[in-house]
């Protein structure tokens, strides 16, 4: 008794401290540096670890940094790219806003593939890039580019502070805009000058902004006109995409669909935010997803679309798109409702709300037949392409890859992959069961994305296994971040699927352009030599028999790890939706 | 069939957000035929005289509705937007006189 009051009492100084601590951190009267009130901000805002690089006009900022290095961990990468992409998987796994911070000029204009791709898979970043100084602006001086302006398009805020009392005002903004509504990236931009300027400092988080979107409420009347739909259909299909994570909706999604009787159905960002292996989950949507859920949408009567934006990947050809069935569409963003395909009935709200009051409304049905079908094709799918791809006698195939990495993680792990052919069977044939758990470039399809974002989803998730999963093309286009892993000893295990090709390309080259095998082939370098120069450990398997003794060490190993495995050189995806084509004319050969 | 359309956006903030604006048009290879902008309480007004399709005219709405630091924005027909170019207010030319 007696100890457990001196523990209660440790822990209410424990928080008294923090308290203080905060607020001592979020007030300064003593005019402080804007560099220093740049770091301050992050630290109010409750930033633990940020991606960066340094360079000449973000020194004042990195000067202070080096003040709070024990608060604020700084993961130095090796290509300010990399620093998004880290920042990505950190947000990604987490749920929090991701933070990068780099210099500017070339610094700055690195920075952009990954705001691009950020923007598009609404992922929230805070990017903060340094300046040239004030007066140099717009004069072609050293490292100065218009950021603020190439950003733009590619960004929901694109902002230049002017003066160093201004940082923690913008800077709370720019948590707000990267969080708020539909999620995405943020640019601020600080002339040097600005950073070394000393000003008082107040921070003060913030939860409005004038001209800042917020979550749009349900309306009763959408919901109560969608549920009448819901209620009416015979051949129902739920799409879920990202938006069911974003809104951290998987609980009442599992229960509208448990109750509802519906077959459900992922985008590849909507993937693990439904437990695949529920009864109603019929499998992955688009151009390399599986073969009853894109056969059977233009069967449907109704369709139940759940935070996804009817992405060209996954309607195939719009003109024969779902054209029986009516369209329910929840969605954060009004933009995205009615863009790609006609809706019968429009759910202006975040998804949680919305599946929180359909559920509701909704009867409690059975739909056995309906069901029935898509498990048939299921047999079909697996009967034609999967029993090959998981279980092949000779060689190691990228499937049966996918297939022993689940069975030994128990399909709890964080999946990160680059992007290309082990992208999609990776999608396809991890056995996902926990939420948060696929991080993958969408949207945007950025190989080079895998090696990075695996750093920072491991960062994100601590307590989880990470496993990148990557191609040879992939990995070399971001290689360097190797260096990342092995400094900060960040437990990733990485599994190369090496085909010595750029495999999709390849396979497009074979099955549209007449095999005429246009520049895919990859001459590559000894993997094992570049992760021993690194200092992490290393394996290659090529024989069957050997890689389910190679995944398990991998996986069991304290640390990061480097599995190379040889796999089919000229192995093809499918199911496939030709580019052009309906999704009912996918193929499974 | 292309129509001419008006949009009129009451925004907080000035020139990149006006220039991000006019990029979603130029993105979507939407004829932008005049630009206006003027200063009013609490910001700014734009309003941009565009050719394009009743649908495309009503999704470019949406997509700048959307952005950060848009207050409002709506479109309609103007009668103005179908008279001739010449005779139309929407864009200002200053003309100076060299002495």
């Amino acid at each position: 008794m007696r100890q457990d009051f001196f523990f209660e009492g440790n822990i209410m100084e424990k928080i008294a401290m923090n308290m203080n601590q905060r607020e001592q951190l979020r007030r300064s009267n003593q005019p402080i540096t804007g560099a220093e009130a740049i770091v301050r901000s992050l630290l109010c805002e409750g930033v633990e670890t940020i991606f960066g690089y340094p360079g000449g006009n973000i020194m004042p900022t990195y000067d202070a940094l080096y003040d709070f290095r024990d608060r604020l961990r700084h993961i130095l990468v090796r290509h300010e790219q990399g620093a998004v992409h880290a920042a990505q998987g950190y947000a990604r796994s987490s749920g929090k806003v991701g933070v990068v911070i780099a210099t500017s000029g070339p610094g700055a204009t690195n920075l952009l593939t990954g705001i691009a791709d950020a923007y598009i898979d609404s992922t929230p970043l805070v990017c903060i890039a340094g300046q040239a100084g004030s007066k140099f602006l717009g004069t072609d001086a050293f490292q100065e580019v218009d950021i603020v302006n190439i950003s733009l398009p590619i960004t929901k805020w694109s902002v230049q502070v002017k003066d160093a009392e201004s940082i923690p005002e913008v800077i709370a903004r720019a948590f707000l805009v990267a969080r708020s509504g539909r999620p995405g990236p943020v640019l601020v931009d600080i002339p040097k000058d600005v950073q070394f300027a000393k000003s008082t400092f107040y921070y003060e988080a913030l939860e409005h902004s004038r001209g800042v979107k917020e979550k749009p409420a349900a309306r009763p009347e959408q919901i109560k006109y969608a549920a009448k739909l819901l209620n009416s259909c015979s051949k129902p299909l739920v799409l879920i995409g990202q938006g069911v994570v974003l809104a951290a909706a998987e609980a009442e999604l599992l229960r509208f669909i448990d109750k509802s009787g519906f077959p459900v159905a992922a985008t590849l960002l909507g993937l693990s935010s439904f437990p695949v292996n529920h009864p109603q989950y019929v499998g992955m949507l688009g151009m390399h997803g599986n073969y009853g859920p894109n056969l059977l949408t233009n069967e449907s009567d109704l369709i139940l679309a759940v935070g996804m934006r009817f992405d060209d990947r996954v309607t195939g050809d719009l003109s024969r798109y779902a054209k029986r069935a009516r369209i329910v569409h929840i969605d954060i963003d009004e933009a995205e409702i009615g863009k790609n395909v006609k809706c019968d009935a429009p759910v202006l709200a975040d998804a949680k709300e919305a599946l929180c009051m359909l559920t509701d409304l909704i009867e409690v049905r059975n739909f056995k037949e309906w069901n029935a079908k898509f498990k048939s094709c299921f047999v079909e799918e697996k009967k034609q392409v999967i029993e090959q791809q998981l279980y092949p006698k000779d060689r190691i195939t990228m499937g049966m890859a996918i297939r022993v990495i689940g069975e030994e993680t128990k399909g709890e792990a964080v999946l990160v992959t680059d992007v290309g052919q082990h992208q999609m069977v990776a999608s396809r044939y991890y056995p996902f069961v926990k939420n948060r758990s696929m991080v993958t470039s969408g949207g945007l399809g950025t190989m080079g994305f895998g090696l990075p974002a695996s750093l920072g989803a491991a960062l994100g998730a601590p307590n989880r296994t990470t496993v990148l999963v990557v191609g040879d093309g992939g990995l070399q286009m971001k290689i360097q971040e190797l260096g990342t892993i092995a400094n900060e000893a960040i437990p990733v295990k990485i599994v190369l699927l090496n085909n010595n090709f750029l495999g999709m390309v390849r396979q497009w080259q074979e099955l549209f352009f007449e095999k005429r095998y246009s520049f895919v082939e990859m001459e590559n370098p000894d993997f094992g030599l570049i992760s021993q120069g690194y200092g992490i450990p290393y394996t290659k398997v090529s024989e069957v028999e050997e890689l389910a003794g190679a995944v398990k060490a991998m996986v069991e190993h304290n640390g990061p790890y480097f599995l190379e495995v040889v796999v089919e050189k000229e192995e093809n995806v499918f199911p496939m939706v030709p580019a052009g084509c309906a999704v009912d004319e996918v193929r499974l050969k | 069939m292309k129509e001419h359309f008006e949009m009129v956006i009451h925004s907080a903030e000035h020139v990149s957000l006006l220039t991000k604006v006019l990029m979603m048009f130029s993105r979507r290879r939407v004829d932008v035929i005049s630009v206006q902008s003027q200063h009013q309480p609490g910001g700014y007004q734009y309003r941009i005289v565009f050719r394009a399709g009743r649908d495309e005219a009503s999704k470019i709405l949406l997509q700048i509705k959307r952005a950060v630091d848009i207050l409002e924005a709506s479109l309609a027909h103007p009668v103005l937007a179908e008279m001739p170019l010449k005779t139309q207010r929407t864009s200002r030319i200053v003309h100076a006189s060299v002495a």
